[in-house]
């Protein structure tokens, strides 16, 4: 190995060596550059491999060696190896096969310095190895030791991070070397000879400068700068420093800290880029220090404020001062040899002394002085005036200062005393006391100690006064906090829609949540009666029975009402309560405010509470805003009750009170008012009877709402009636009423309307319809079906509108079904669907009207969406009827001829299929007994069954010539007429000497 | 018998059955209900059980009813079951309903299950 210079001029000049190689030889020729590179003699052209492998590090010979034989063996090679030396230098050697005609192999090949790369790129991923550690945790000490770590031996020998601490000393974080016996040695050194803060080089410098120091060699000049004296030069020397860079950690401008490289052995350089890159890592590590930091800063006020909390938690779980006092007290007793101690305060007016801690003296004692005027002569007055510290060495002294103490002193046994003053705030607040048993006279030491004492009890106090007031302020805001919570809960219930017994229940639910009583009730006040009646009530476990009534002026209530103030009862055994649900729940305290709307009276809001309590003036501000939000809903609630009763009787008047009762017909209808909204609307049923037998059935809705819809549609249920009274057919009485409806104004009268005349006579239903739904038509044994013709614009729709009308057949048993749009229309349901639900819901239902209206308006609840309904159902019974008559032998065989007759008979009328058979069955069981009962006479063994049928009720007689025989015993004769009294509307059993009689009547098209 | 009513009588499952069919009054109940109740009792050896099927009755009265309860009892003192087949919507039970038939016999809807309930031990 060759002398340093050449190996600098081939690295200065950038020189590539070239060698070739005779592989089955292992002679090389080189060139002089390859000389220089490898160290090897300059002047040397050729060598063996082995020379230069001595020229190679050690560990790296194998992979040059490896490469070489690839080479040989036909392949190109790259590879990178290190020298043998103590600077670390890397060089590339990339060679082939030069000549393949055969052995013996020729490989040549270049070599370059590549070390500058080397450590470029290992400062590369140093830094970003030093990135990942300080991101991965806020531990910075530990993370900057392990920095230091990684920086050895990668980047340098040596690798120490020093701290300037708060106080200004400086602080070694690590210190790291690859051999543990190296940092031992600089430890040693640094204790020995630790950085002074004025140093003109090194960390200290560079802490106090902010700025970096950059060695490239170090020379002794150096070294002396940095020594404190020659031994500290002689340790520097042997440390054997070649190069070194010192960077600060900067926060905010100040250098914290410092990270100094430096080589040794490595013989490594540190140029600019070292630098650059040494203070790219202390900027980020300041950066990860910093955010650390600001972390623990924040965990430290994080943890202060937990211990403050602990503490304050441990003052609040003392009953008080007297607790923290006796602490102090029992301290200052050990300390002084007292045989007993006690605290006094003043009170807050100075005028009384109260004892608030006491430690050696019997409880009798404590009581006596439990509290006592601030100016009974005694040390305790004393220093209270001259606001110094009292001594009292003897009992005679004591006795000869104030006589008056003479028997309490007999009693306490107190043979000395000091009594200092305790000064809180600036302010004398009271005393403390120390007694002893024996005389003793007072030294600098013990007065000494009892103002320490006095002083500390003073802090504490005054600490626990501090704890007070802010304890008390903390259930102030939280008195504060509730009471707004409960404003806005009552101011929220206001929101809610919901009906007056709803808001007043929520209302005193909240109430009574927020004041913490066991009942809130409301009474409303009944203006015709004098009387308050109550109406809510929330908190009793009985259920109150609302409408317990209180005259004014009498009761608790009742008073309040009177007076129109608000009362406040602390013991309701002094008053009088009228409730008896309230003395028997044995409410003590209670509290009740009048509810006034414009100055008068609607109400009574009470609460009361089972144990005694009082009632602040803020519970009584609560309570009035509660009792007005109550009137006010209480006003509102009667308004609109008085405006809906109002408008729902006019809607009612306009409606017909009876329908007309027709021989051929029977008739069904339904009303109801739309939703739970004042406003109700203009839909409306008519059923016109004509002399000639004939029906006019009317169905119609007037748009919109209110008093104006509900008069239009009077207007136009009369008009109806007068145009088809004249004798106008449906179509044309439409083109009359839409002249009406536009005649109507000044409001846009638009209104849909289905007239029908039903003629029993013909069989046939005449229908026009003005924008109305079909009405449903239903005929026995058929499917439901829409009339769909005779349909028009709707009334006021336009002045040229053409009516049509249409005619269907309709026939005995035939039914119709005439409906508002409030039955079928339905948000987010098309119509057709609806209209379809209808037409099924119509096939399946009873065959009675009024069950079968029932049915539908339970199926389709008009209740639950807002609109109002108005539905009619009409079924055509048949013609007035021929009158039955039947006479039969009086056998059982009689039977079936006489059903079948009867069955027949009830047809034609136009009875049900369902009416058919119940009736035949009661007419059975009548002529059942009619065979089976009587005792005949001979010649009269017949029956006779008559029937008619008027106005839809079916009235048969079956009669028998006989007296009947006494009933058998398990009364079979009872359960025909049962049968008969459960299938008929009424039954009538008539003797005679002549015979018997069972009269019975059915009215059709209802349910029996 | 009448024209009024048929009796099929047929065994299901080792029981026996009598489809009824038609209207029973008071003219037929006894002789309808009799017979099949002897075809039971007497004919049918190994008939020990009866299934009055009245699917197909389309009227019935109360000495029909009286006659269907007087036979519940008779076969219950010979220790016999009966089961009394109507059903749902048929034209007779509104009045079995009224003459409270259903706490009196042990009516079943369908043929099958009374036969079921009879055969099983």
């Amino acid at each position: 190995v060759q002398a340093r210079p050449e190996l600098e001029s081939a690295l200065a000049a950038g020189s590539v060596g070239v060698f070739e190689l005779h592989t089955d030889s292992e002679h090389l020729r080189w060139t002089g550059e390859f000389a220089a590179l490898h160290g090897l003699d300059p002047e040397s052209r050729e060598g063996t491999l082995d020379q230069v492998e001595e020229a190679i590090h050690s560990d790296d010979c194998e992979s040059v060696r490896l490469a070489l034989q690839e080479a040989a063996g036909g392949g190109g090679v790259d590879v990178e190896y290190r020298l043998s030396g103590r600077e670390v230098r890397w060089l590339e050697l990339r060679a082939q096969l030069i000549s393949e005609a055969g052995p013996p192999a020729l490989v040549a090949g270049t070599c370059v310095d590549v070390t500058e790369r080397r450590r470029h790129e290992d400062a590369q991923r140093f830094l970003v190895e030093a990135g990942a550690l300080l991101g991965s945790s806020l531990d910075y000490e530990k993370t900057l030791a392990k920095i230091a770590q990684l920086a050895v031996p990668r980047l340098a020998d040596w690798c120490a991070i020093e701290l300037a601490d708060a106080d200004g000393s400086i602080r070694n974080l690590v210190t790291a070397h690859t051999h543990p016996e190296r940092v031992a040695q600089a430890s040693e050194l640094r204790q020995r000879y630790p950085p002074r803060p004025d140093d003109a080089v090194g960390v200290a410098a560079v802490l106090r400068t902010g700025k970096p120091e950059l060695y490239p060699d170090v020379p002794d000049s150096v070294l002396e700068a940095a020594a404190h004296d020659a031994r500290n030069l002689e340790l520097l020397r042997e440390l054997g420093l070649r190069s070194g860079v010192i960077v600060p950690l900067l926060a905010r401008g100040r250098a914290f800290g410092a990270i100094t490289l430096a080589s040794a052995e490595s013989d490594r350089r540190y140029g600019e880029r070292d630098l650059a890159l040494l203070e790219e890592l202390a900027r980020r590590a300041s950066l990860a220090i910093e955010n650390a930091r600001l972390y623990a800063r924040e965990r430290e006020a994080r943890e202060r404020a937990e211990r403050l909390q602990s503490f304050s938690a441990a003052l609040a779980e003392a009953a008080g001062a007297s607790d923290v006092v006796d602490v102090v007290v029992r301290k200052g007793l050990e300390v002084l040899g007292a045989h007993a101690a006690a605290v006094f305060l003043l009170t807050e007016d100075g005028s009384a002394f109260e004892l608030r801690g006491a430690v050696g003296y019997a409880e009798e004692l404590r009581e006596l002085w439990k509290r006592f005027p601030a100016d009974t002569p005694g040390p305790a007055a004393e220093a209270i005036g001259t606001r110094a510290l009292v001594v009292v060495e003897s009992p005679e002294e004591l006795v000869a200062r104030w006589p008056q103490l003479a028997e309490a002193r007999e009693r306490t046994g107190d043979a000395a005393a000091m009594c200092a003053p305790l000064e809180i705030e600036g302010r004398i607040e009271g005393v403390i006391y120390m007694a002893f048993r024996a005389p003793r006279s007072f030294g600098a030491d013990d007065r000494w100690t009892m103002a320490t004492i006095s002083a500390e009890c003073s802090h504490v106090l005054e600490r626990v006064r501090l704890f007070e007031a802010q304890r008390e302020a903390r259930a102030e805001a939280l008195r504060l906090a509730r009471r707004l919570r409960a404003l806005q809960s009552v101011i929220d219930a206001t929101l809610a829609p919901s009906s007056l017994d709803d808001l007043l229940h929520e209302l005193l639910r909240r109430l009574r949540e927020a004041l913490g009583t066991d009942t809130a009730s409301i009474l409303l006040f009944d203006e015709e009666r004098n009387e308050l009646v109550s109406r809510a009530t929330v908190g009793l476990e009985v259920e109150i029975d609302e409408g317990v009534r209180v005259p004014l002026g009498r009761g608790f209530a009742g008073q309040v009402a009177a007076r129109r103030e608000p009362w406040v009862v602390e013991n309701a055994s002094t008053v009088e309560i009228f409730s008896p649900f309230l003395r028997e729940q044995g409410v003590v305290s209670m509290a009740g405010v009048p509810m006034l709307a414009d100055e008068r009276i609607v109400g009574v809001l009470d609460v009361g509470s089972l144990e005694r309590r009082q009632f602040s003036d803020e519970d009584v501000l609560l309570l009035r805003l509660v009792a007005s939000r109550a009137a006010l809903a209480v006003e509102q609630a009667v308004l609109h009750e008085r405006q809906r009763t109002v408008a729902v009787t006019l809607q009612r008047s306009l409606l017909p009170e009876r329908l007309p009762a027709l021989p051929s017909f029977a008739v069904g209808a339904r009303y109801v008012p739309g939703g739970a909204g004042l406003e109700v609307g203009g839909d409306w049923y008519d059923a016109i009877g004509f002399d000639d037998g004939r029906l006019g059935i009317v169905v119609g809705d007037v748009v919109g709402r209110g008093v104006v819809a509900a008069a239009a549609m009077g207007q136009l249920r009369n008009a109806v009636r007068a145009y088809a009274l004249e004798g106008l057919g449906p179509a044309t009485i439409l083109e009359r009423l839409n002249q009406l409806s536009l005649e109507l104004g000044p409001h846009d009268l638009f209104a849909t309307v289905t007239l029908m005349v039903a003629d029993p006579r013909r069989s046939e239903l005449r229908l026009a319809s003005a924008g109305h739904p079909p009405p449903l038509l239903v005929s026995p044994g058929e499917a439901a079906r829409f009339v769909e013709g005779g349909r028009s614009l709707a009334l006021g729709a336009s002045r040229n509108a053409a009516y049509e009308e249409t005619a269907v057949r309709f026939g005995p048993g035939d039914l119709v079904l005439a409906y508002t749009d409030g039955l079928v229309e339905r948000r987010n349901v098309r119509i057709d669907e609806s209209l379809d639900r209808l037409r099924l819901a119509v096939d399946q239902a009873p065959e009675d009207l009024e069950q079968l209206l029932d049915r539908l308006l339970a199926e389709f609840d008009p209740t639950d969406h807002g609109d109002d309904v108005a539905v009619m159902a009409v079924r055509m019974l048949g013609p007035p009827s021929q009158p039955l008559r039947l006479r039969h032998a009086a056998v059982p065989s009689s039977l079936a001829q006489m059903r079948m007759e009867v069955r027949q008979w009830l047809a034609e009328v136009g009875a049900t299929q369902q009416e058919i058979y119940e009736i035949a069955v009661a007419c059975n069981e009548a002529c059942t007994n009619a065979i089976e009962h009587p005792l005949r006479p001979p010649g009269s063994a017949d029956f006779e069954v008559e029937g008619a049928c008027t106005a839809g009720t079916v009235r048969l007689v079956v009669r028998d010539f006989g007296r009947w025989r006494e009933p058998r015993a398990n009364g079979d004769r009872g359960r025909g007429l049962d049968f008969i009294r459960a299938l008929m509307d009424s039954v009538d059993v008539r003797s005679s000497e002549e015979g018997t009689e069972i009269h019975m009547q059915r009215l059709l098209g209802s349910s029996n | 018998l009448s024209d009024l009513a048929r009796v099929v009588l047929a065994t299901e499952d080792g029981v026996a059955v009598a489809h009824i069919s038609g209207e029973i009054d008071l003219s037929n109940a006894d002789e309808v209900l009799l017979q099949a109740a002897l075809e039971i009792v007497v004919q049918r050896n190994g008939g020990q059980e009866l299934v009055l099927d009245l699917t197909g009755v389309s009227y019935i009265d109360s000495a029909g009813i009286r006659a269907l309860l007087e036979l519940s009892e008779r076969l219950a003192a010979l220790a016999k079951g009966m089961r009394v087949v109507v059903p749902e919507g048929a034209p007779i039970e509104r009045v079995l309903e009224l003459a409270g038939a259903e706490q009196m016999l042990a009516l079943t809807r369908t043929v099958d299950s009374a036969v079921r309930e009879l055969s099983s031990p």
